[in-house]
């Protein structure tokens, strides 16, 4: 029997309602409402030379959504304050302050109902921190991740029910010249397996050894050849001196290879992977950030693909106001039934772009706006202008969750050194929320397609929260394009099963268990 | 709300051994040659005055060609538009082109004409022909009947002075219609300088079912038709998967600048305002290219003085990169005019090349006017041009191609099929046949059987891995008065293959081959 949680506007107790008569179409607006610079910051800490990661999730269990900052001066956890603001929560970690990270990802990973997370940290092991779900944490060290991390990303990699964990590692020792000159080794990328006894325990030779050991931004989990397990799409830095990107397929057992020929493997400066379906043909498709413009690849769903960049409109091209791009998401921000790309930039600041030469005529500028691009829902897309959002600050990290439940996903961002929400209003908004349960381990259904169907347009989703040193929270955001209600919600598990619900009315929040 | 997604349509992707039409060996006979060799261009034939039609008087209009495959036998074939008579020319089967009059009009003269297009305009899966006329005739479509020869059908209302017409679906119902570019037909340039005169005004037709083609014009910003229009280059210049026009305007300090007009998808235009592409010129012609290797589609623009090389940024904004990267061609009194141009890789080093006609214009008069101080000279003998590509850029070579008449159209085609592009030329008067030979031959041929009526794929986007690189062309035949045969031509450098050839239909969706050898065909269909 299946479960059906029906909210009719999510409305947590405290929370707006949406409205419930057929919503219309206005203009997109995504405006700041909320910021803490240095000085709100903790401080515990140095933060020279580090970079901030952030989270979305329900930390506490109260419905609405909280917000998880990795810091290197001490992290932060923001409590909701049941109306989409933000709070100090007081959480803790053992009993005192959250520890210091720079990446950070959310996920129930003892099947208790509550989000853990995972803290990334460059001068340090990195920690899983154990909910008691009200926001207490009791921290793990995860063993063996010494590296710089830079992001995790959850998902079941090795098909037995239950969340594993790849770490993306730069190096702590780096240096711009050492990349110019290809003497840099990277630290090595980590598989973490989830064992029957709950602990994480490295995977010993489960990815090739000539691929770990780049400068890795991101691995994004990602089903690219349509066989029913997850891929990693793993996004490097310094491309032209060290490591490609690559994509390294799953034999449904946590054992990698490397693809020869997926047609993917981008030789940039690569910072951050979105995962999405940009030309609405159900395959999910790589955005990927860079130095001197991101790189949109369209999915052939056999595990290769097809640059698009140029011909999509995806292009950003590379200017003083947009040289350097990091954390990025495909979300439906405007609720028309498509996925869009919001894209953070900023100034690197360091010598690198210089020092590389790469492009002589490439300038890092002091001001690098944030970017959201449009789908015009025929995988073609144009720079939103007007917009709020267009933080010209030193952005590195990002992440999606509908944090005031007005069925429109807002936004936040981390940087050098701020923390900012974004509250999304107009659109064809509000959508249909679907989070999912896939099992008494796997309560977010990581790598399940969504797929929604209104008046005959079909929009495609996947459970992939991770994001560039981040996670959004573990929630899908369909547009309906001003429709009242979706006629069909399909959930496509990992392993190919369906769940199949009908009538689902906007503004929804919609929990579907497998 | 928008329209519902346009589905993926399975492609089918046939390799063959190079066409391999009767009398050839198939190509694959060649595919283990991949070595650089010097790259040589020879005329092979020639027609002129006297070989010609002279059904009317052919002083005033220019001379157009187009190839094509007209009785689907495998070989390119031409029509030749030219002011004393159109006509046809058969390949005999080796490559070589035999005058053919009587072929599609067998009860009458073709007319004169001043365009010419072979290719399938209504998408009937046969080869139709489409003559451009200026003189205040309508254009005239000839619709292939297959055993029953051809149907003439006029184009009603056509009658300004058809420069080009340039075929691509610009409404998004994948029929073709076309932008017909026009000059004028009662007026001298020298007029236009003394400000008495002003273009015919250029056209859009829309295609409706069963091949009639309806006047559309007034979906075109009307404050912007009555230039000098020589060419109206359709491309997707702002990357939103319609196709645009770029409209390269003769006499610009008179009757306007160059104009990009960006397409809705519905075939409705509004003028580009930040295209930084408005160059005011006495524009001749605009080939489409990958310039800069970012797989935006690039201008060469054709113009008196020396052509101008505008790269596109990737969203519709164009900057001028022609001495960043070698593409001038300094004015001099043996280069002063140019007419028709393509990008095409002749030598197969996998970097597009140019291919420009100069002539004579033949006006002093007007020369002398408009040069602006400059000092221009008008040469008696004005060599065509070819500008080889690499990664450093281009640069100017004298392979043979290096006709010192009045050029002012070209047209590419592999018309011996030894896999390697030819070109043919038109002008003040003849036709000219060149063959190409050596280069990094042989590299791979790509043709398109698009989805829908759009049966060449005109409008898509073509790719092909060539070791780090990936080498980028579009489907889009159209030059000066003329169409090129409806195939890409890649070269790959000398490798004995490539990875991966892919496609990006019109529509968006993909499709892709891999492990393509030298020498190999490949037909993608939607």
């Amino acid at each position: 029997m299946i479960a059906l949680l029906l909210a009719g506007c999510a409305a947590p107790e405290g929370g707006d309602t949406a409205a419930k008569t057929a919503p219309t179409c206005d203009p997109l607006d995504v405006t700041l409402t909320q910021e803490w610079v240095e000085g709100a910051l903790p401080n515990d800490s140095s933060v020279e030379g580090t970079q901030p990661g952030v989270a979305i999730g329900d930390l506490d269990g109260d419905g609405w959504l909280d917000v998880f900052m990795a810091y290197a001066g001490g992290s932060m956890a923001l409590r909701n304050d049941g109306s989409g603001g933000l709070l100090e929560s007081g959480f803790t970690a053992d009993g005192g302050a959250l520890p210091f990270g720079e990446a950070v990802a959310l996920a129930d990973i003892d099947g208790d109902g509550d989000l853990d997370a995972h803290l990334g940290r460059w001068r340090a092991e990195d920690l899983l921190l154990v909910n008691d779900g009200a926001g207490a944490f009791t921290t793990v060290t995860l063993a063996g991740s010494e590296g710089a991390t830079f992001s995790g990303s959850f998902a079941d990699a090795d098909a037995d029910g239950d969340l594993d964990l790849f770490v993306a590692a730069g190096a702590v020792d780096m240096s711009f010249e050492s990349i110019r000159d290809g003497l840099q080794v990277g630290d090595p990328n980590l598989l973490y397996l989830r064992g029957d006894d709950g602990a994480y325990a490295l995977a010993e030779g489960a990815m090739p050894e000539d691929t770990r050991y780049g400068i890795t931004f991101q691995g994004a989990w990602v089903d690219a050849e349509d066989d029913g397990d997850l891929d990693l799409y793993v996004a490097n830095d310094g491309g032209p001196y060290l490591e490609p990107n690559h994509l390294l397929l799953n034999d449904g057992a946590a054992h990698f290879t490397k693809a020869t020929a997926c047609f993917c493997d981008l030789t940039m400066f690569a910072m951050g992977v979105a995962v999405g379906d940009a030309d609405g043909t159900g395959t999910p498709d790589l955005y990927v950030t860079d130095v001197g413009g991101p790189n949109l690849l369209l999915a052939q769903g056999d595990g290769t693909y097809v640059d698009a960049t140029a011909a999509s409109g995806a292009a950003i091209p590379p200017e003083p106001t947009s040289m350097v791009s990091w954390g990025t998401s495909a979300v439906d921000i405007d609720a028309d039934q498509d996925l869009d790309l919001v894209v953070t930039f900023g100034r690197s600041g360091s010598n690198f772009i210089g020092a590389a030469d790469v492009n002589p005529d490439w300038v890092d500028g002091d001001e690098q706006p944030d970017v959201i691009l449009l789908n015009g829902g025929d995988g073609h897309f144009t720079r939103a202008t007007g917009l709020g959002f267009a933080d010209p600050e030193r952005t590195r990290s990002m992440a999606v969750g509908d944090l005031d439940r007005d069925g429109r996903p807002d936004l936040v961002t981390a940087g050098k050194h701020f923390l900012r929400a974004w509250r999304t209003s107009g659109g064809c908004g509000p959508g249909v929320t679907v989070a999912l349960d896939a099992g008494p381990l796997d309560r977010h259904g990581i790598g399940a397609r969504v797929t929604t169907e209104v008046a005959g347009v079909v929009t495609h989703q996947w459970m992939l929260p991770s994001g560039t040193g981040a996670s959004n929270a573990p929630e899908l955001y369909f547009g309906l394009g001003g429709a009242a209600a979706a006629e069909r919600v399909t959930v496509r598990w990992v392993d190919g099963a369906e769940t199949v619900v009908e009538g689902v009315a906007a503004g929804s929040v919609l929990t579907i268990p497998r | 709300m928008r329209a519902p997604r346009r589905r993926l349509i399975p492609a089918v992707a046939l390799l063959a051994a190079c066409a391999a039409p009767d009398g050839k060996p198939p190509a694959d006979d060649t595919a283990a040659v991949v070595t650089c060799d010097a790259l040589v261009i020879t005329l092979t034939e020639e027609w002129l005055d006297a070989d010609l039609p002279n059904v009317a008087d052919r002083s005033h209009t220019p001379a157009g060609v187009a190839l094509g495959d007209i009785d689907g036998d495998g070989w390119l074939d031409a029509l030749m538009a030219y002011g004393g008579g159109a006509t046809a020319l058969r390949n005999d089967g080796t490559g070589r082109l035999v005058l053919a009059p009587e072929w599609a009009a067998p009860d009458a003269p073709m007319p004169q004409a001043a365009a010419a297009a072979i290719l399938d305009v209504d998408g009937d899966s046969d080869i139709d022909l489409y003559l451009g006329r200026d003189g205040g005739f309508e254009d005239e479509l000839y619709y292939n009947d297959g055993a029953e020869g051809f149907t003439r059908v006029i184009v009603a209302g056509s009658t300004s002075a058809t420069s080009t017409g340039a075929f691509a679906d610009l409404d998004g119902d994948t029929d073709l219609d076309y932008f017909l570019a026009s000059t004028t037909t009662n007026t001298e340039g020298a007029e236009v300088v003394a400000g008495s005169a002003s273009g015919d005004g250029v056209m859009l037709f829309l295609q409706e079912e069963g091949g009639t083609f309806v006047d559309a014009t007034d979906r075109l910003p009307q404050d912007i038709r009555f230039g000098w229009t020589f060419q109206g280059s359709p491309l997707d210049a702002d990357a939103d998967g319609d196709l645009d026009i770029y409209m390269a305007n003769d006499f610009g300090a008179w009757l306007g600048p160059n104009r990009l007009l960006l397409n809705d998808g519905a075939a409705n235009f509004t003028v580009a305002e930040d295209c930084a592409c408005e160059l005011e010129m006495f524009g001749m012609g605009a080939a489409v290219g990958d310039a800069n290797g970012d797989a935006a589609p690039d201008l060469y623009v054709t113009d008196l003085g020396g052509p101008n090389l505008l790269v596109n940024d990737g969203t519709g904004a164009f900057y001028d990169a022609t001495l960043a990267l070698g593409a001038d061609i300094p004015f001099s009194e043996s280069s002063l005019t140019s007419w028709g141009v393509t990008f095409v890789d002749l030598d197969q080093n996998a970097w597009p090349d140019l291919a420009v006609t100069y002539g004579q214009l033949g006006q002093p008069e007007i020369v002398e006017q408009i040069d602006g101080g400059a000092g221009w000279v008008d040469g008696e003998l004005q060599p065509d041009v070819l500008l080889l590509g690499g990664p450093d850029g281009f640069a100017q070579v004298d392979v043979g191609w290096n006709d010192p008449s009045r050029t002012r159209a070209v047209a590419v085609g592999d018309l011996d099929r030894d896999g390697r592009p030819d070109l043919v030329t038109a002008g003040k008067y003849f036709l000219r046949q060149w063959h190409t030979d050596g280069g990094c031959a042989p590299g791979v041929r790509v043709t398109l059987e698009g989805g829908g009526q759009n049966r060449h794929g005109i409008g898509a986007r073509v790719q092909v891995d060539v070791g780090d690189r990936v080498v980028t062309q579009w489907m889009l035949p159209s030059t000066t008065a003329s169409m090129s045969a409806p195939e890409l031509y890649f070269g790959l450098g000398g490798a004995a293959g490539t990875p991966r050839v892919s496609v990006l239909w019109p529509d968006g969706a993909t499709d892709a081959v891999t492990d393509v050898a030298a020498g190999e065909t490949v037909v993608f269909t939607q």
